[in-house]
């Protein structure tokens, strides 16, 4: 079995293509920068994009992926290394405190972003509200989303 | 269930002798097989020349430090970067900070109670600033000039005549050593108030940041090593619970099976498989049976902790402090406050991987796990296996959120013992259903305030009675053979933590009772400390009320002598309110309060909030929050800190309660236990103030303490509902009067 992810065709070896595409990304491919949070797509803490659209990659099968375009928080910077603006957003604001939601959120704003460019506070917080952070990192999470999107409005080559 | 209200006196200290262990200090063990090894929780503070182990000048010129502070997103590994780069002229970039295994540092004190910093930024200074200086002196013997020629420059030394050298000009082929016996003593730039600071009191990127928005491995349940198998153990209801009945025939023939261990000697029970979604399968038939705790309702534990219960029988177990109060007279406040179990719900449930290699003697066992305590985890581990504490090699991994509930022995013993049942390295990572049932929880509490006041409107008499579950007086700190003895003994001091209040009162009564519960409790973020301060808070608040005073003016004018740091706390939140009108709309509240944490911290804040009685529904507007915790080495965090504090107090305020249903603890997703999320987070407004030359205190839980009784306060202000229990759900709230 293969899955598309983040721009790269990878072979899931047998015993893993029964699993949920969380345990997939995370341990036979080695993207463990989503996580496990809760298993019930309570927390949001594994949100990744199937087919641009965020996904709680917990509640699906490893096949149910099969043929679509997996993009993880790997995969999120640019093949030059350069961030996605929300990463270099989420760095300034100094989001992160233990760190462990952070990609959830990020996959969670970056789908945000790609289909409103310039959210209002309502917009945020009725795309976010689902994408729990125990530190309580909600305020520097909006605001870095507002950077963020200043920074893609205002272009590439722009920077925060 | 044993409600613990009984006069013991001298008898606990007794049972405590006879079982051979003294009350003098705190004399712990840990149970192995049936021999007594006590292992002690990791609480000895690094001494000043600690700092050795943790700083070296490598070949390139470049700073390592050895992390001697477990990492739990509170920041306090890049603000100890801080301290090394002022001393050593160097940015913090310039420094390799590394999280440390158990054989590359000699201790690690448990990262606990806001004190890492506090603790640590002078024995960091001190060993950085005798690197500095052992540099400088290498410099003038390389440049044939007196040390004192020589001045700081960027990662190096300038001389008048123009010359510079470089660190990495200074390290080729000689490492630098400091001798951790005695460091000698130099200037420490960090507590210099009147130095221009570089480093110290700025902002900085901190450690693993690109990381977490990169998605490297960072956390335990990242490690992935050959021939890997997934495992995991089935919780125990209750800390010392023993396995009555196994019935483990399904789970062994299930697909995908490597080991399934039972040990009833140990009360364990787990299994081993080839990937996680067959390990989640076993588990399901894997059937365990617990001799303990009998089925209980919410009401058992009401009943449990209820403080008129306890006080209808007498004095409680525990006079703190015990002045004879004034009989005559009413008391002019008389409050009763109840708060609930309350589960850590970390978002990173516990992970460790364990890997035993080499053989006989030179067998060892190397463990990937974040706690907030690794050297314990070692050396509980080692007793496990009865192995010296040198053959468990424990890596200390980033923690994903802690706030209390990482400090023991618990997913470590689970890795190891199945790592070593299978021959194989194993991971285990809870689900999120053992993290709510394996919580160790925050324990409720009751409490009963009342103050009588003089004519002037000065508190005379003041009466805190609390009864607790306990909080230290736990697995943390004891086997479950010992824990009855030193409950006898002693007060729970987890619990009573910031129970002497910070007002002045001629007369003070201030009791006690700790009672066994039939939940895991544990330690949470401050402790008994917001409970205590919470109660104490909104009894002032409704007291100046009910006088007609200005709830900010009556704290002030009744704080106990020698608070001058509480009160510039205070007044700073007043003067950031009044710096926004108060406005007319009906449903507008706001709500105030100040504390002191862990004796050396300051804080007072408040909360503006809007409420809507037809609809039942709050909005948090505004929380402000003034705090002095002396030297702020790296201010963000510490904001940071606060901003997570006002979160958790809008969950305990207006979401936070443990559910119990079917005889037990009932959380088995974040679906049960509803937490704060973005659409409440209120506009945060934070002042860092007080005298730089003043000690760094602990930042990490201390605003947390005001942040739920100013919360709880506003509600009153805005709708007059003086909360006798906590979370108010707003479906609570009283109808409109008209």
């Amino acid at each position: 079995m293969k899955l598309h992810v983040n721009g790269s065709e990878r072979e899931l070896p047998d015993p893993w293509a029964d699993e949920s595409l969380l345990v997939a990304l995370r341990e036979p491919l080695g993207l463990v920068g989503t996580k496990f949070g809760c298993g019930d797509g309570d927390c949001g803490t594994c949100v990744v994009h199937i087919d641009g659209q965020p996904r709680r990659s917990c509640l699906l099968q490893a096949s149910d992926a099969v043929g679509r375009r997996i993009v993880t928080i790997e995969g999120l910077a640019s093949a030059d290394g350069r961030l996605h603006p929300l990463q270099q957003a989420w760095l300034d604001e100094r989001v992160a405190q233990c760190g462990y939601c952070q990609a959830g959120q990020i996959m969670q704003a970056a789908a945000l972003l790609a289909s409103n460019p310039d959210p209002d506070a309502e917009a945020i917080a009725a795309q976010m509200s689902g994408n729990l952070c125990r530190c309580g990192t909600y305020d520097r999470v909006r605001r870095a989303i507002g950077r963020a999107a200043a920074m893609l409005r205002a272009g590439p080559g722009a920077s925060g | 269930m044993t409600a613990a209200t009984t006069q013991r006196g001298f008898t606990r200290r007794g049972v405590l002798i006879a079982t051979g262990w003294t009350a003098a200090g705190l004399t712990v063990a840990y149970l192995v097989g049936r021999k007594f090894f006590p292992i002690f929780p990791s609480t000895t503070d690094p001494d000043a020349n600690a700092g050795a182990a943790w700083l070296q000048v490598r070949p390139d010129g470049r700073i390592a430090m050895l992390c001697p502070v477990h990492e739990l997103g509170q920041g306090s590994s890049i603000a100890l970067a801080q301290i090394a780069a002022e001393e050593l002229g160097v940015a913090v970039a310039d420094i390799d900070v590394k999280l440390p295994n158990t054989a590359e540092i000699p201790a690690m004190r448990f990262t606990t109670g806001s004190q890492s910093i506090a603790t640590h930024a002078r024995p960091m200074a001190r060993a950085a600033a005798a690197l500095r200086e052992a540099l400088r002196h290498r410099a003038a013997r390389q440049l044939g000039v007196a040390p004192a020629a020589l001045t700081d420059g960027v990662a190096g030394f300038t001389v008048a005549d123009g010359r510079t050298v470089a660190y990495r000009d200074l390290v080729r082929g000689t490492p630098v050593v400091l001798d951790g016996a005695a460091l000698p003593d130099a200037p420490l730039y960090t507590f210099d108030s009147e130095r221009e600071h570089r480093q110290v009191g700025r902002s900085a990127t901190p450690l693993q940041a690109r990381d977490i928005v990169t998605g490297r491995p960072v956390f335990a349940a990242d490690v992935r090593l050959p021939g890997m198998a997934y495992g995991r153990a089935v919780q125990a209801p209750l800390a010392g619970a023993r396995i009555v009945e196994v019935d483990d025939a399904a789970a062994r023939a299930s697909p995908g099976v490597i080991a399934v261990v039972v040990d009833r000697e140990r009360g364990f029970a787990g299994v081993v498989a080839e990937t996680p979604g067959a390990l989640a399968g076993a588990l399901e038939l894997l059937k365990v049976r617990w001799d303990r705790p009998a089925p209980f309702t919410q009401a058992d534990l009401d009943r449990a902790v209820d403080v008129d219960v306890a006080l209808a029988r007498g004095k409680l177990e525990r006079r703190i402090v015990d002045d004879e109060l004034r009989a005559e007279g009413p008391w002019d406040i008389d409050l009763r406050l109840d708060l609930p179990v309350l589960h850590h719900a970390a978002q990173e449930p516990r992970s460790a991987v364990a890997r035993f290699t080499g053989n006989g003697e030179r067998e060892i066992v190397e463990v990937w796990a974040g706690s907030q305590d690794s050297f314990v985890n070692q050396k509980k581990a080692a007793a496990e296996l009865g192995w010296p504490a040198e053959r468990v090699i424990l890596h200390t991994m980033r923690v994903g959120g802690a706030f209390g509930g990482r400090a023991i022995y618990d997913v470590v013993r689970e890795a190891v013992l199945l790592a070593r049942a299978a021959a194989r390295p194993v991971k285990v990572e809870w689900s999120r259903r053992d993290e709510f049932f394996g919580d160790r929880n925050r324990p409720p509490s009751s409490h009963r305030v009342r103050i009588k006041v003089d004519a002037q409107g000065r508190i005379t008499d003041w009466w805190h009675a609390v009864v607790s579950g306990h909080v230290l007086l736990s697995e943390l700190l004891a086997p479950p053979w010992l824990l009855p003895a030193l409950r006898l003994a002693m007060a729970d001091f987890g619990a009573t933590r910031g129970i002497q209040s910070h007002y002045a009162a001629a007369r003070r009564r201030i009791e006690f009772s700790d009672v066994e519960l039939p939940i895991h409790v544990g330690q949470w973020r401050s402790l008994g400390a917001t409970p205590n301060n919470c109660a104490i808070e909104c009894a002032v608040d409704e007291l100046a009320r009910k006088l007609g005073r200005d709830p900010v003016e009556f704290r002030l004018a009744n704080l106990a002598p020698a608070n001058a740091r509480l009160a510039a706390c205070l007044t700073k939140v007043r003067e950031l309110c009044e710096a926004r009108p108060r406005p007319a709309q009906p449903g507008f509240g706001r709500g105030y309060a100040c504390g002191i944490y862990h004796d050396h911290s300051y804080v007072a804040a408040a909360f503006d909030v809007l409420v809507d009685r037809q609809r039942k529904q709050i909005k948090v507007l505004r929380a402000v929050c003034a705090q002095d915790v002396g030297l702020v080495i790296n201010p963000d965090q510490v904001r940071a800190q606060i901003e997570g504090n006002v979160m958790h107090a809008i969950g305990q305020v207006l979401m936070e309660r443990a559910p119990v249903a079917d005889g037990s603890m009932a959380a088995r997703r974040f679906r049960d236990y509803p937490t704060p999320t973005l659409a409440d987070a209120p506009e945060i407004e934070v002042a860092l103030i007080g005298d730089t030359s003043n000690a760094p205190s602990g930042a990490g839980e201390t605003a947390l303490i005001t942040a739920v009784p100013a919360l709880a306060n506003a509600l009153r202000d805005a709708i007059g509902l003086r909360a006798a229990r906590l979370p108010v759900p707003s479906a609570d709230f009283p109808e409109p009067a008209i």
